[in-house]
């Protein structure tokens, strides 16, 4: 029996790395300060924005990599994130394009404005 | 031919070299991806077609979400430790570690707890402007992610005292554990989103 | 493995807590056929209101009630709530349960050489989310408000002022989450579960068509679902993310904070839409190229590039949803985009088509009843497919969109296509679920009149949209444009009326064959795909011996082989 749960668990994943996990902790703490800090000076939107993404996306992906054991991942997790992260870019894209091309709130206020009068 | 299928059940697949459970959860994982992408969408698209729009420093309580981040990343190291102990068929570790992944789960909830709490009491809802919306919404769902991983934890701890040395058991905690670990990056893009942008 | 719900002995729990993967199936094909026929019922009645604007219902007017039908006259509410949920049943309590659920679940793990689903307890739990799902979008017309009435599309601001629409989002959310642990469930099945020597290459395109169809329910159902959800928030917790600014209905200002996006909805709901009228379409895919395989004797023309053209449906099916939304006032350029990425996509579908037509080149035809389908689906699809390109191009489009003209088009795409097909489905296992067949002269009958009755119901449309009949009006004479072309909606109506009574013979040999039909061997139409490969019925667990497979799913007719089939489990030597 307890060769046998040695072999699942040496499939599943390539051992608990703990000296990773608490790097990685000190990484996200540090990394969420940092988040606070930037935001607290008033960046310019864009710029505001660009920053706390790529900060969000770091501390996700060391999550994925270490925590959630991605790094050393098969093949079909990796194809399958792949595809999923693919799709949430049109999910977003569309929407937002299309939002922004016709002047969002700009074009309902005026015909609102109208039917009130 | 069953005792065949028993095996088939506990070991990777040949093709996918992944377990059936690991696979599940993983597909799991990319429909709830999707399922927050679609929110995240809305909050960008009503962003981009809003006249005005909030700053979180102004309206929403930084320290309290700043401390519940902590709180949730904690959270996950923990989880990824009874990993470890599970992993290392170490009984009393595991329970350890997965009683405080659940009791930071709780912290978590009551710290948002007392910022709707504070809305509510400012008269603050749902209803008022678009951005209360988005925000009680969203954190509202990752709300009930959460308390789904505090009953799942909370089986795997009940579990444990006979399950412990099951062969699918270090596979349940690791599947428990991509789960946890999605919810807190959720977080991770809710958190700059909604309160400091 | 705890099964133990099989040798339960009390026939209740042994049929509906099973987690046996054939009986979910059979369960999952029975309530759906059940389903479909209630979506079918409701669009009978609306249709007398199409044909005969303004009479009173026949029968049925004096037993409903005066609020939906006043002097047996149904009111345009009343009318609204039968189209919504037509379209709803139809779509996500008939067809898609029926493909997916039903021949999914018993055909695809037989197929694969399984013994069962991956997870068979989230298979059973399936069953039930789709079930009480499904009830609880039939009982809003007995709750307070009614039925939803805003379409299947349920498009806001309209969907949320409407009454009637909580209770259909909450069916919804359930039928959502059936779908989803169905999709997980097939995707592990089909991954990690299959018999020795069954490589991808070697799968039935069944079961490619059913991997396909769970990836797209798996990534396109959630966006719906949080889409929902927020539509419910609207209603329940008065939010704006579908409401504007300063909303006025009927002369007053809504009391809400507006600032949302109407269009947003659309946008979620079509990037699961697009993805679901492939979903209603694959299988049916699968169900013909097995059939037109076995019925051929020879094997599919160009496996490669069917099951090629299915992933590629399956990842282009992600990025044409706008198309739907022409008309919405996007910019230009997004419509450029989806009107290019739609033109792609009926490449794969052209190459499928045109594959199956090539598989019959040659062949030894059968006319069996299954076959009889299947033949008809080539053409059937082909002038849905091919009516479809028009709506695709934004120019035309903006012309038919609000017309009949694409009710038409998609009901041909569904019903003489998707529809047809999956009854040959039914005709084709039918002697696997129950080891006895359907009564020939019966199905023969059922299908030709099914045909032309279901032309008769559709065609007419077309020349209305063409006319420019709007498609949504509750009174086809309120429009001076549409009063000419009105008559045909009673040729349509007189055909929806025959192809109720085509189905009887359907629903009277299927029952009546399950005890008396004629007997049957394990493989009667001597096929080569594993799931011929077990006794008929399967027992628990499906094989009887170990499964093998050595070479892939249609070797048909080889040269120099005693029978004109090898199944999939049998060692030829070179």
């Amino acid at each position: 029996m307890s060769a046998n749960v040695a072999a699942v668990a040496e499939h599943s994943s390539h051992g608990p790395n703990v000296r990773a996990y608490m790097t990685v902790f000190g990484a996200l703490l540090f990394l969420t300060v940092v988040t606070v800090l930037v935001s607290y000076w008033h960046l310019p939107i864009k710029m505001a924005v660009a920053v706390a993404l790529a900060i969000a996306t770091l501390k996700s992906a060391l999550v994925a990599a270490v925590f959630m054991h991605l790094k050393g991942e098969r093949i079909i997790i990796y194809g399958l994130l792949g595809i999923t992260v693919f799709f949430v870019l049109f999910l977003i894209a569309g929407p937002s394009f299309d939002i922004v091309s016709v002047g969002g709130h700009s074009v309902h206020a005026p015909v609102a404005m109208q039917a009130e009068k | 031919m069953s005792s065949s299928t028993a095996t088939l059940v506990h070991q990777p697949g040949e093709s996918t070299g992944v377990t059936n459970a690991k696979l599940g959860i993983w597909l799991f994982l990319a429909s709830e991806i999707m399922l927050f992408s679609t929110l995240f969408t809305t909050y960008i698209v009503l962003r981009l077609g809003a006249a005005s729009w909030p700053r979180g420093w102004d309206v929403l309580n930084v320290p309290l979400g700043m401390l519940n981040t902590f709180v949730l990343i904690t959270s996950s190291v923990t989880m990824v430790m009874a990993y470890a102990k599970a992993h290392d068929r170490d009984l009393k570790g595991f329970q350890r570690y997965i009683s405080l992944t659940i009791f930071l789960a709780f912290v978590f909830l009551i710290v948002k707890g007392f910022e709707w709490d504070a809305h509510f009491r400012h008269n603050e809802f749902p209803s008022t402007s678009i951005f209360h919306a988005v925000y009680f919404t969203l954190t509202g769902l990752h709300g009930l992610h959460v308390i789904g991983g505090i009953i799942v934890n909370s089986g795997l701890l009940y579990l444990s005292r006979t399950d412990f040395d099951h062969p699918l058991f270090v596979g349940r905690v690791e599947g428990a554990g991509l789960y946890w670990h999605f919810v807190d990056i959720v977080w991770i893009f809710l958190f700059p989103a909604l309160y400091l942008l | 493995m705890s099964q133990d719900s099989h040798s339960s002995s009390k026939p209740f729990y042994r049929y509906f807590f099973s987690t046996d993967h054939k009986v979910i199936g059979l369960l999952y094909t029975i309530t759906a056929l059940f389903f479909l026929l209630c979506g079918f019922m409701l669009m009978l009645v609306m249709r007398w209101q199409l044909a005969f604007p303004g009479s009173p219902i026949p029968f049925l007017g004096h037993i409903l009630s005066p609020a939906l039908a006043p002097n047996g006259v149904m009111t345009p509410d009343f009318y609204n709530a039968l189209g919504a949920m037509h379209g709803t049943i139809m779509v996500f309590l008939g067809i898609v349960p029926l493909g997916v659920g039903g021949f999914g679940n018993y055909v695809l793990p037989l197929q694969i050489g399984a013994e069962d689903m991956a997870f068979p307890r989230l298979n059973l739990a399936s069953y039930w989310f789709f079930l009480l799902g499904g009830l609880l979008m039939l009982s809003s017309f007995i709750m307070p408000g009614g039925a939803a009435q805003s379409g299947w599309t349920s498009y806001p601001p309209l969907a949320i002022i409407n009454p009637g629409q909580t209770v259909w989002l909450f069916a919804m959310v359930m039928l959502i989450t059936s779908s989803l642990l169905g999709a997980v469930n097939f995707l592990v099945t089909s991954f990690n579960m299959r018999a020795l020597g069954m490589k991808l290459s070697r799968l039935p395109i069944f079961v490619w068509a059913q991997i396909v169809t769970a990836f797209l329910l798996l990534l396109a159902f959630p966006p719906l679902e949080a889409a929902s959800v927020l539509q419910l928030m609207d209603r329940i917790a008065h939010t704006s993310f579908y409401l504007p600014q300063g909303l006025v209905i009927l002369g007053m200002r809504h009391i809400a904070s507006g600032g949302g996006q109407p269009l947003l909805w659309q946008h979620l709901f079509w990037f699961l839409a697009h993805p679901e009228v492939y979903v209603l379409l694959l299988p049916a895919m699968g169900i013909v190229s097995e059939i037109l395989a076995n019925n051929t004797r020879k094997p599919i023309h160009g496996y490669n590039v069917i099951v090629g053209s299915m992933i590629a449906i399956g990842i282009l099916a992600f990025v044409v949803w706008a198309h739907h939304m022409f008309i919405s006032g996007m910019s230009a350029v997004l419509s450029d985009f989806f009107l290019v990425t739609t033109m792609i996509i009926s490449v794969p579908s052209v190459a499928i088509l045109t594959s199956f037509v090539f598989s019959l080149r040659g062949g030894s035809i059968r006319f069996t009843t299954p076959m009889l389908f299947a033949l008809a689906f080539l053409p059937m699809f082909g002038i849905g497919g091919l009516t479809g390109l028009p709506l695709g191009l934004t120019v035309t489009d903006i012309y038919l969109h609000d017309t009949y003209y694409i009710i038409g088009h998609f009901h041909y795409i569904v019903v003489p296509g998707s529809l047809l097909a999956l009854m040959g489905g039914v005709y084709y296992w039918f002697p696997k679920w129950f080891g006895r067949k359907m009564n020939d002269t019966l199905g023969k009958w059922h299908f030709w009149t099914s045909l032309i009755c279901m032309n008769g119901i559709f065609f007419p449309m077309f020349i209305q949209g063409l006319a420019g009949q709007d498609r949504r009006y509750y009174d086809p004479m309120a429009a001076l444009h549409s009063v000419p072309t009105q008559p045909l909606h009673v040729v349509s109506s007189v055909f929806a009326g025959l192809l109720f009574l085509a189905q009887i013979p359907f629903i009277y040999n299927f029952f009546h064959s399950i005890r008396h039909g004629e007997k049957t061997d394990d493989n009667p139409w001597q096929a080569t795909t594993l799931d011929w490969a077990c006794p008929s019925p399967p027992p628990h667990g499906n094989f009887t011996k170990p499964i093998r497979v050595y070479h892939g799913p249609y070797e048909y007719s080889p040269v120099g082989h005693k029978t004109d089939w090898v199944p999939q489990n049998e060692e030829v030597l070179a």
